[in-house]
């Protein structure tokens, strides 16, 4: 693969090599005729060099002048002569540096890139990339045709898609950053669009703002962003946590929303772990963290019931015989009573059927969404995604240990991505060691369970879950501590660093990691009707899921008994076929 | 020769009022080598008063026929043939409407006085049956032949010779031109032959300068200055 003079348009030529190195990213001496003020930062960089094409990122473009004696006397607009001579001097005695960081190399006769091992030698030619290298790094969009390459965006000043890897993307967890408004919710509908399509994982999302599940308003006029049910149908299916007792109107409107589900949890479901995750949110104490285990110590999954129910006697008893605080016991008493009151909290609730459900549903390759109302209600949030979340690891402990006994292709448990926004409540480095969350970003893969964090203060994210991150995509960001936080564990992210200031404050993202070849900064694909038509397109309907009838009528509510436990067990088997079958044929 | 020596004109008026391009078409002899050399040699015009002007490409044969030898003006003075002497004034002091008007006077002038114009070598170039081949700047195998005469270039084969910037790079390293004045004057004549594409040809010839003056930037804006405004 000789650079060939005629495949590259002189135009696109950029400059030869003149410095660097593989660590610090090399530098390229623009060439005489191209303007400066023409080159923008974060634009796909081409290298040829004998054998070798190398891929990189223009991360900044620095000015240079080979002689003192230009600068301490520079040509003044108002010189005679000076245009002329501002004309000339550039591209000679005044130059510009492009900075350029190498990701991939593709050495003569293979077709797939490879991460760069060494650098270009000097003054090999540089190129702004044309399609075709597009093409050869990213590939092209393929998911209509059951493939995984998925469009996400556009580069900043070509007319040619960027594909995100979806059959890479799930193998790890993933994080979406950005400021507030900056389009992370709408780029997260895209994805998760594209996931679904693509049939690459199944999909739970925590949708904190109620904005995956149906059609919601966009920040541009008139603008109407369907939600994932919309475009999906009963692939999708959206689990209400809201108010289901009987009562004011207010409430009757929140029933009406269209639901799969309602989200019941017992108090005996709630463990101290959940308890602890809400630390900030209820202001407890360490010392009340540690009353609550020697409570679970002593009364198991009752708890919670067990204190709530206690008396000033019985509290005082309890602190005597175990030695517990009884300022601490009694604060936690009374913000757990907050906990008590939230509407989807039953006091006994022996199973937690309709999270199997969920969990059967996920198996057989459906999504959920649960919806919490809009409400915005960070408490019931962080509780309900984490008790959820922390059955599905369970049960895909579960599954993932049958596989590795059998090995039977069948028994491959589907994998699940759980999107999380408002990711740094449930990631700080005080709780990340604790919860579930933190060991599913830790664990990565191994259980087939990944997650997709969205977030706005990345800095707030403990650094070993950062770490841990796969895909990275990234939209404006100010904050300096926001910023180094989502370059952890990211070599040469200084120049990546330059490129992130420069994004538009919307639509706009740099995409790094697992899933995408090398960096890359795009314009986010349009959310728009155009999409609608593009992602649906020859898309099968599926028929909706059939949850189970409980014999006693009471869809969630009330007591399992050992029977029914069961025969439910039996019929999810069965389900699980058959679902499986309609959605994949 | 006496009966045209009225015409004689000024080399700086002629630069001026030269036409932007296509004025000068034919290749005309304008003197005659008189002492030669590799680097440059000296030519004394045919007509009083009618030398090439300065910073004009002018070539001359050499003795095999095969070989163009080209160069710059960069000298040009008139004075009496014998060096010894000086010219004595000729008019009467009175306030005077024509300066010609004393060559008029005093017809035995342009016998007594010549013009002799300098010339740097820049390159050359083989010939063959009577056409060109390309430019080589480089010095030729050897000097013009004494006597041969010396031809002001057409505007194309300006444009052509200059169409490569190394000739440049002689002037600037030659010691007996005003190496500055003459790169100037070049440039401006090969500018404005090229009428609309002389900008762009300016610009380039400049950036070639600058390359080579990198560690002289006054000497480089001084040339730059004496360019503008062509
Ligand atoms: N890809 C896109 N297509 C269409 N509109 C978009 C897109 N990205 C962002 N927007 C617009 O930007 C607004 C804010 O995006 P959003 O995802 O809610 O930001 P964030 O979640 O980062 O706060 C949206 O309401 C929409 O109007
Ligand atoms: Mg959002």
């Amino acid at each position: 693969m000789q650079y060939d003079q005629n495949r590259r348009k002189p135009e696109k030529f950029l400059g030869v090599i003149t410095a660097g190195s593989l660590a610090k990213g090399i530098q390229a001496r623009i060439r005489t005729l191209t303007p400066l003020e023409k080159i923008q930062t974060g634009q796909f960089i081409a290298i040829e060099c004998d054998g070798v094409r190398f891929f990189g990122l223009l991360t900044d473009v620095t000015l240079g002048a080979t002689s003192d004696s230009v600068l301490l006397d520079p040509p003044y607009p108002d010189d005679s002569g000076s245009s002329l001579l501002r004309e000339v001097l550039h591209g000679v005695y005044t130059y510009g540096d492009a900075h350029i960081q190498p990701s991939l190399a593709l050495q003569n006769g293979e077709d797939q890139p490879r991460p760069v091992r060494s650098v270009p030698s000097h003054f090999a030619p540089v190129f702004i990339a044309e399609e075709s290298d597009f093409q050869q790094v990213f590939g092209l969009e393929n998911i209509a045709e059951n493939g995984h390459k998925f469009a996400v965006g556009q580069p900043l000043d070509m007319d040619i898609d960027v594909c995100l890897d979806l059959e890479r993307f799930v193998e790890r967890s993933n994080g979406i950053f950005g400021k507030s408004g900056t389009g992370k919710s709408v780029l997260t509908r895209l994805i998760l669009s594209g996931l679904v399509r693509a049939n690459t994982c199944s999909n739970l999302v925590f949708d904190m703002h109620n904005e995956y599940g149906s059609v919601t308003k966009g920040e541009y006029a008139n603008q109407q962003i369907k939600g994932l049910r919309d475009l999906f149908g009963s692939r999708v299916m959206v689990y209400a946590v809201r108010d289901r007792r009987p009562g004011d109107k207010s409430r009757v409107e929140q029933r009406a929303t269209v639901a799969d589900g309602d989200i019941v949890i017992g108090m005996n479901h709630i463990d101290v772990e959940d308890i602890l995750l809400l630390r900030n949110e209820l202001q407890l104490n360490a010392t009340a963290a540690e009353s609550a285990y020697i409570l679970q110590n002593k009364y198991g999954d009752r708890w919670m019931e067990t204190l709530l129910k206690m008396d000033g006697e019985a509290l005082k008893e309890f602190c005597e015989s175990n030695g517990a605080n009884s300022n601490s016991i009694t604060a936690l008493k009374r913000k757990l009573g907050a906990i008590q009151r939230m509407p989807f909290v039953e006091e006994n609730h022996k199973s937690l059927r309709v999270i199997d459900e969920m969990v059967l549903a996920l198996a057989a390759g459906r999504h959920i969404i649960v919806q919490f109302g809009g409400s915005d209600d960070l408490l019931s949030y962080m509780l309900v995604a984490n008790i959820i979340t922390r059955s599905i690891h369970k049960k895909y402990k579960e599954l993932t240990e049958r596989y590795k006994r059998t090995q039977l292709p069948q028994d491959e448990p589907r994998r699940v991505m759980i999107t999380i926004e408002e990711a740094h409540k449930f990631l700080t480095p005080e709780v990340a060691g604790q919860t579930i969350f933190g060991t599913i970003a830790r664990e990565m893969r191994k259980y087939y369970v990944t997650l997709l964090v969205v977030d706005q203060r990345p800095s707030s994210i403990d650094s070993e879950v950062m770490s841990q991150i796969g895909t990275r995509i990234v939209a404006l960001i100010n904050d300096d501590r926001d910023i180094d936080a989502v370059f952890t564990g990211v070599s040469g992210s200084a120049g990546l660093k330059t490129v992130l200031a420069s994004l538009d404050s919307r639509q706009q993202a740099l995409l790094l990691g697992h899933a995408s070849p090398m960096p890359v900064v795009i314009r986010t694909r349009p959310f728009d009707e155009a999409f609608y038509r593009a992602i649906t397109s020859g898309q099968s309907s599926v028929p909706a899921f059939i949850r189970p009838v409980n014999p006693n009528g009471n869809d969630h509510a009330g007591s399992d008994t050992a029977d029914e436990r069961e025969s439910f067990d039996d019929w999810a088997e069965k389900q699980l076929e058959k679902d499986k079958a309609d959605l994949f044929g | 020769m006496t009966d045209s020596f009225l015409s004689t004109q000024n080399p700086f008026i002629t630069e001026n009022e030269m036409a932007p391009s296509g004025s000068n078409q034919a290749e005309l002899p304008v003197g005659e080598v008189v002492e030669t050399s590799l680097t440059g040699f000296m030519a004394h015009t045919y007509k009083l008063d009618d030398p090439p002007p300065f910073g004009g490409l002018v070539r001359v044969k050499d003795r095999s026929g095969t070989c163009e030898i080209y160069g710059a003006v960069y000298h040009i003075a008139t004075g009496g043939i014998d060096p010894g002497r000086r010219a004595a004034t000729r008019g009467s002091g009175q306030p005077v409407t024509n300066d010609e008007q004393v060559y008029i006077d005093n017809p035995q002038l342009s016998r007594l006085l010549k013009t002799e114009f300098g010339v740097l070598v820049l390159g050359c170039c083989k010939t063959s049956a009577g056409s060109r081949q390309a430019f080589s700047y480089v010095f030729p195998d050897y000097p013009p032949p004494l006597h041969y005469s010396v031809t002001l270039c057409s505007d194309q084969t300006l444009i052509d010779f200059t169409q490569d910037k190394s000739y440049l790079r002689a002037i600037l390293e030659s010691s007996q031109a005003p190496a500055e004045e003459l790169v100037a004057a070049l440039l401006r004549r090969a500018t404005r032959a090229r009428g609309a594409a002389g900008k762009a040809f300016l610009v380039d010839s400049l950036r070639y300068l600058a390359r080579n003056l990198k560690q002289d930037y006054d000497r480089f804006k001084i040339i730059v200055e004496k360019c503008e405004g062509v």
